[in-house]
C-alpha cells in the first residue's frame, strides 16, 4: 500500500460505452480541434488521436500552470501500428516498408507526441505492465510530486483492434468479459487548489500470488490502513465480475463499472474518471474505493477522496 | 527516507556471452560480439550482436520446461536477472524486493511466428504463442521464477527504457517503498526491429562505427542487463557503487530524430551530474549512447561539448561490442559502466578512426587501466525524444 498525494485538477477521457467494444459514432470528439495539423492527424492511429486529444482536453479544464512531467500507462500499446507493420513485413517480403507504422508502434509514442505538442522537455515515462500499467503511472506520479514536481499529466489508454478482438474471441476471452477500450488523462498536483476535483489518497497493487477469495479481506485491511471501513465509503467501484456478489453485502453502494466501459488493461483510468465525477461527500462519506483486475492479471485498489 | 542506494549485484547476457565475467573479459580484450544473423531468415544484409545460444538452449540452462515457447526476451531477461540476484548473495525471504524491467519488443519474436500463419488464415496460428506478447508478460514470468513479490512493473520508453527502470528502482528504495530492486532491461532480436530500423535506413551493412566520421548506422543487438539495487540496510556480498545521479528529460523535437543541439541529451546528462554532486571534471568515464547513426552521434556529441566544453572526459560507445540492444541497452551499458568504475578500466570505442564534423571528439580507442575513477556517466536515448542519464559513484577504496 502506498499513501499518495495526487490532487486531480483536471481530467478528460474518450471511452467506449455499451457492449460492442470499440467507440461508437459520437463518442469521439472532433480531433481537428485538438490536432489541427491535418497531415499529423492522418498519420496518427486512432489510439494516438484518442490519447493525445484526451490529454489536451484534461489540460484545458485544469486551470493554469506548466506541466512538468508526462507519465502514461498502456497494457496493449499501439496495436494498430504494430499489426500494420508486422503484416507489411510478410506481405511485402521485407522489401520497401513504410517506416511510419514502425515509428508509431512503440508504446511511448503517445507520451512522446504529447511532449512534442506541448514542447515539454520534462520527465517522460511509459509503463507497459498489463493490467497495472495505469496504476504504476500513478505511483510514479506520486513519487515525482513528493520529489518536488508541481503539475503532472498522467494517463492510461488502450485500443481494441479487430485483430485483438478476433484473437480474444478465439481464446474465449469474450465468453467471460465484455470488450472495451478507452483513453483517460488527469492533471495531478501536490496540493489542493480551487481547481481540485478530488484526491487519490492510496494505491495498492497486489502481488501475482494473491487469490480472488482474499480480495474482500485485502480491501478491508487496505481501508483500515487508511483509517476507514466499508461503511465509510460513498460507493465501491468494482471491476471484477466474480466479486460483485461479495461486495453487495458490505454495507456500501456498488457500481460494477465495466458494465459501462468494458474490459481493457487500463480500465482503472476510466474508473478513476468515473469515481472523481461521482465524489459528492454527502452524508459525510468522502471516500470511494476502486477495485480492479484485468482478466487474470494482478488486483489493484485505488482510494479516492473528496477534499 | 533512504539517502543512498547501492548496487550490490550485476547480471548480464549479450553478444559477448553469458554472465558478467565474460563481459569483463571481452571488454578488456577489445573483442567484439558482432557477426552475421543466424537466429532467423531475413532478406536484409545485416550485422548483429546475437547471443550465441538458441532460446531453447537457454531455457534448458535455466531449467525451464523446454516445450513451452518462451519468448527470447523472457529467457534472456531471466538469465541476467537471476545472475544479479545470485551475485548479491541476498536471500529474498522477508525482504521487499521489486523487479523493474524494461523491454521494447516483449514477446515479438514468438508473435511473429504466430502472425505468419494468422495472416494467411485467420483460424490458424497457435494461440499459446501470444501469451508472452505483451511487454509485462516477461516481467511477470521473471518475477515468479525469482520468487520475489514486492512489486513489479515494466517500462517501455524505447531505447532509454532500462535507464528509466534503474532510475525508478532507485527512487522507490529512496522513498522507503522497497528494500531492494532488480532493475534493468531485456530485448531480443526479431524481424520486427530488423525491418523497422531497416525501413528507417539506419542499419549499417558493415560493423557500426560510433562517433566516427564514416558512421552510417547502427547494428542491432540483443541481451539483458540488470542491477541489484538496495538500501544500506540490506547486506550484499559486495557493494559495486552507489546510484548517485539520474535524470530523465525529453528532447521534444521529433518522434525519431534528435535535435541538432541535443537538448534532451544535454538536460539528461546535466541533471544526472548535478544530482550526483560531482564536478563535471570528476566524471572519469562516459558510456555514451553512441548508436553509430549520423544523427544520434552528432546530437549527443554536441550535447557533450555543451556540458564539458573542451574537457570531455574519457568516453566510448560499447555498441561496437554488443550492437544496440534497444530496451536492454541501459541495463547492459550500466553493467559495463559499473565494471569500468569497479575494476578501473575505460572501454574502447571499437571501429573509430576519425572524428565527426559536428563536434571534434575522440573517444577512447584502446582498453586502458584507469584506477582512480570516482564517477561514471551512462546515457540512453530513445525514440520519442526520451533521454535518461545515470551517474554511478565509486563505493569501495579497495579495488581488485
Amino acid at each position: 500500500m502506498m499513501q499518495t498525494n495526487l490532487y486531480i485538477d483536471g481530467m478528460a477521457g474518450i471511452v467506449s460505452s455499451g457492449h460492442n467494444g470499440t467507440l461508437n459514432a459520437g463518442e469521439e470528439p472532433d480531433y481537428k480541434t485538438y490536432i489541427p495539423d491535418a497531415g499529423l492527424r492522418r498519420r496518427m492511429s486512432r489510439l494516438i488521436k484518442m490519447g493525445v486529444t484526451s490529454s489536451l482536453m484534461a489540460i484545458e479544464n485544469s486551470g493554469e500552470g506548466v506541466i512538468d512531467g508526462i507519465i502514461t500507462g498502456t497494457g496493449w500499446g499501439c496495436l494498430t501500428d504494430t499489426e500494420k507493420f508486422l503484416v507489411s513485413i510478410y506481405e511485402n517480403s521485407e522489401r520497401l516498408l513504410n517506416p511510419s507504422s514502425f515509428i508509431q508502434s512503440t508504446s511511448n509514442t503517445i507520451g512522446a507526441q504529447i511532449a512534442l505538442m506541448l514542447d515539454s522537455k520534462h520527465y517522460n515515462n511509459t509503463f507497459v505492465h498489463g493490467g497495472s500499467s495505469f496504476e504504476c503511472a500513478l505511483l510514479d506520479s506520486s513519487l515525482l510530486l513528493s520529489e518536488g514536481k508541481k503539475r503532472l499529466l498522467v494517463g492510461g489508454f488502450d485500443e481494441l483492434t479487430p485483430t485483438k478482438s478476433h484473437l480474444f474471441s478465439r481464446m474465449g476471452v469474450w465468453k467471460d468479459f465484455c470488450c472495451g477500450e478507452g483513453a483517460h488523462f488527469f492533471v495531478a498536483s501536490a496540493s489542493k487548489s480551487k481547481q481540485t476535483i478530488g484526491k487519490i489518497s492510496a494505491i495498492e497493487i497486489l502481488s501475482q500470488e494473491t487469490h480472488e477469495e482474499e480480495i474482500v479481506e485485502k480491501c478491508s485491511s487496505f481501508l483500515n490502513e487508511n483509517g476507514l471501513k466499508f461503511g465509510d465509503l460513498q460507493i465501491i467501484l468494482n471491476g471484477i465480475d466474480n466479486l460483485a456478489g461479495c461486495f453487495e453485502n458490505l454495507n456500501a453502494a456498488l457500481l460494477n463499472f465495466k458494465e459501462e466501459c468494458g474490459e481493457y488493461p487500463t480500465s482503472g483510468a476510466y474508473a478513476l474518471f468515473r469515481g472523481l465525477n461521482l465524489l459528492s461527500g454527502e452524508n459525510g462519506k468522502k471516500h470511494i474505493l476502486i477495485v480492479n483486475r484485468y482478466i487474470a492479471d494482478v488486483f489493484t485498489f485505488l482510494l479516492i477522496e473528496k477534499v | 527516507m533512504v539517502k543512498e542506494v547501492y548496487v550490490g549485484g550485476l547480471g548480464c547476457v549479450s553478444a559477448l556471452g553469458k554472465g558478467v565475467g565474460i563481459q569483463l573479459e571481452k571488454l578488456i580484450a577489445a573483442e567484439s560480439g558482432l557477426g552475421n544473423l543466424s537466429l532467423f531468415d531475413t532478406n536484409h544484409q545485416v550485422v548483429v550482436g546475437e547471443v550465441k545460444h538458441s532460446t531453447r538452449e537457454m531455457a534448458d540452462m535455466l531449467g525451464l520446461r523446454s516445450d513451452k515457447g518462451y519468448s527470447r526476451t523472457t529467457v534472456l531477461g531471466l538469465m541476467a536477472a537471476k545472475e544479479a540476484l545470485a551475485d548479491s548473495g541476498v536471500n529474498p525471504e522477508g525482504l521487499r524486493i521489486g523487479l523493474i524491467s524494461a523491454t521494447s519488443v516483449g514477446g515479438m519474436d514468438v508473435s511473429e511466428i504466430f502472425f505468419k500463419e494468422y495472416i494467411k488464415d485467420k483460424s490458424k496460428g497457435r494461440l499459446r504463442q501470444l501469451i508472452g506478447h505483451d511487454c509485462g508478460a516477461s516481467t511477470q514470468f521473471i518475477e515468479k521464477k525469482l520468487g520475489i513479490s514486492g512489486f513489479a512493473t515494466t517500462i517501455n520508453t524505447a531505447c532509454s527504457s532500462a535507464n528509466n527502470a534503474i532510475m525508478l528502482g532507485t527512487r522507490m528504495i529512496k522513498a522507503g517503498l522497497l528494500d531492494a530492486v532488480i532493475a534493468g532491461g531485456t530485448d531480443s532480436l526479431c524481424r520486427f526491429t530488423i525491418n523497422g530500423f531497416s525501413s528507417l535506413g539506419i542499419l549499417d551493412k558493415d560493423v557500426c562505427r560510433p562517433f566516427d566520421v564514416s558512421r552510417s548506422g547502427l547494428n542491432l543487438g540483443e541481451g539483458a542487463g540488470y542491477l541489484f539495487l538496495h538500501s544500506p540496510e540490506v547486506k550484499t556480498n559486495k557493494i559495486y557503487c552507489s546510484v548517485a545521479g539520474y535524470a530523465n528529460a525529453n528532447d521534444a523535437f521529433h518522434q525519431t530524430a534528435s535535435s541538432a543541439e541535443g537538448e534532451g541529451a544535454y538536460l539528461a546528462m546535466k541533471g544526472a551530474i548535478e544530482m550526483s554532486g560531482f564536478d563535471r571534471n570528476e566524471i572519469g568515464y562516459i558510456n555514451v549512447h553512441g548508436t553509430g547513426t549520423p544523427n544520434n552521434d552528432a546530437s549527443e556529441g554536441v550535447a557533450m561539448k555543451r556540458i564539458f566544453g573542451d574537457e570531455v572526459p574519457d568516453f566510448s560507445s560499447t555498441k561496437g561490442y554488443t550492437g544496440h540492444t534497444l530496451g536492454a541497452a541501459g541495463g547492459v551499458e550500466s553493467v559495463f559502466s559499473i565494471l569500468s568504475l569497479y575494476y578501473g578500466y575505460v572501454w574502447p570505442n571499437l571501429n573509430f578512426k576519425n572524428s565527426i564534423s559536428e563536434a571534434t571528439l575522440i573517444p577512447v580507442t584502446v582498453c586502458r587501466k584507469k584506477t582512480d575513477i570516482s564517477g561514471v556517466l551512462t546515457n540512453s536515448f530513445g525514440f520519442g525524444g526520451n533521454c535518461t542519464s545515470l551517474v554511478f559513484k565509486s563505493f569501495k577504496t579497495n579495488k581488485l
